[in-house]
C-alpha cells in the first residue's frame, strides 16, 4: 500500500483497471526464518517472498524488477515478470503497437530502477527485434 | 547522476578541497570514465555473443559476470512470458 501512495495511485484506480487485489500479514518471524536462504534480499523482498511461498499450490504471479528477488523466486519455481515482459504482453494483447512498444521499452530502460547501461539497451532492442 | 555544475567547475572544486593538480584529477577522471565506457562495450559484445565467456570473467569477474547473465535471462524470460498472450 505504501508503494501505491508514493505512486500516487488509489485502490479505485486498481479496480478501475479491473485489478482485484489481497493484502497479507506477514510474520517478522517468517521473514528472519527466509533471510538465511536469501541474504541478499531487502525485508520488503523477503516479505514478498515469503507472501509468494505461502500461497503454494496456488503459483501466484509476482511482478518485479529486482533482481536478486527474481532470482530468488525462481529458485524456488515461483512465476515471476519484470515490467518488459509486461509491456511485451501488452504489445501481445494488442493494447499498443510495435512503435509504441519501443517506445515505453526505452522509458523504461532510460527511466526506471533497471539500470542497465548501453550495452543492455542494445540487447533488449535485439530481442524487440524477435517479436512478431 | 546528473551534476548541476560544469566539468570546468567540478574540476576547480577538486582541486580546491582535495588539494590535487589538475592534471592529477583529470587522468583519474579519463581512467574512471573509460572504465565504465569499457565496461559497457564489453557487456555488449558478450550479449552480441562476439566476445567469450572466459574472457568477460578475466574482465570483469565472477560476480558481476553472474549478475550480467541473470539480468539477460530475465529479460528472455520475460520475452517468453509476454508473447505468450499472443
Amino acid at each position: 500500500m505504501a508503494e501505491l501512495d508514493v505512486r500516487g495511485i488509489e485502490l479505485a484506480d486498481l479496480k478501475a483497471a479491473g485489478i482485484s487485489w489481497r493484502t497479507f500479514e506477514v510474520d517478522t518471524a517468517a521473514i528472519e526464518g527466509l533471510r538465511f536462504s536469501a541474504p541478499h534480499l531487502q525485508q520488503t523482498d523477503l516479505a514478498v517472498l515469503f507472501v509468494a511461498e505461502s500461497q503454494r499450490p496456488e503459483r501466484i504471479m509476482t511482478l518485479t524488477d529486482d533482481l536478486a528477488l527474481r532470482v530468488a523466486l525462481e529458485t524456488r519455481h515461483l512465476p515471476v515478470a519484470g515490467s518488459f515482459g509486461i509491456l511485451v504482453r501488452a504489445y501481445s494483447e494488442g493494447r499498443f503497437g510495435r512503435q509504441e512498444l519501443v517506445r515505453h521499452v526505452d522509458q523504461l530502460l532510460n527511466q526506471s530502477s533497471l539500470h542497465v547501461g548501453r550495452g543492455f539497451r542494445a540487447y533488449v532492442h535485439s530481442l524487440l527485434q524477435q517479436v512478431p | 547522476m546528473t551534476m548541476s555544475r560544469s566539468l570546468a567547475e567540478q574540476i576547480d572544486f577538486v582541486v580546491a578541497h582535495q588539494g590535487r593538480g589538475e592534471a592529477e584529477v583529470l587522468a583519474e577522471a579519463l581512467r574512471a570514465g573509460l572504465a565504465s565506457i569499457y565496461q559497457d562495450a564489453l557487456v555488449q559484445a558478450f550479449l552480441a555473443g562476439e566476445v567469450p565467456r572466459a574472457w568477460m570473467l578475466d574482465e570483469i569477474g565472477a560476480d558481476r559476470l553472474r549478475e550480467i547473465e541473470q539480468q539477460r535471462a530475465a529479460f528472455e524470460n520475460d520475452l517468453a512470458w509476454g508473447l505468450k498472450g499472443a
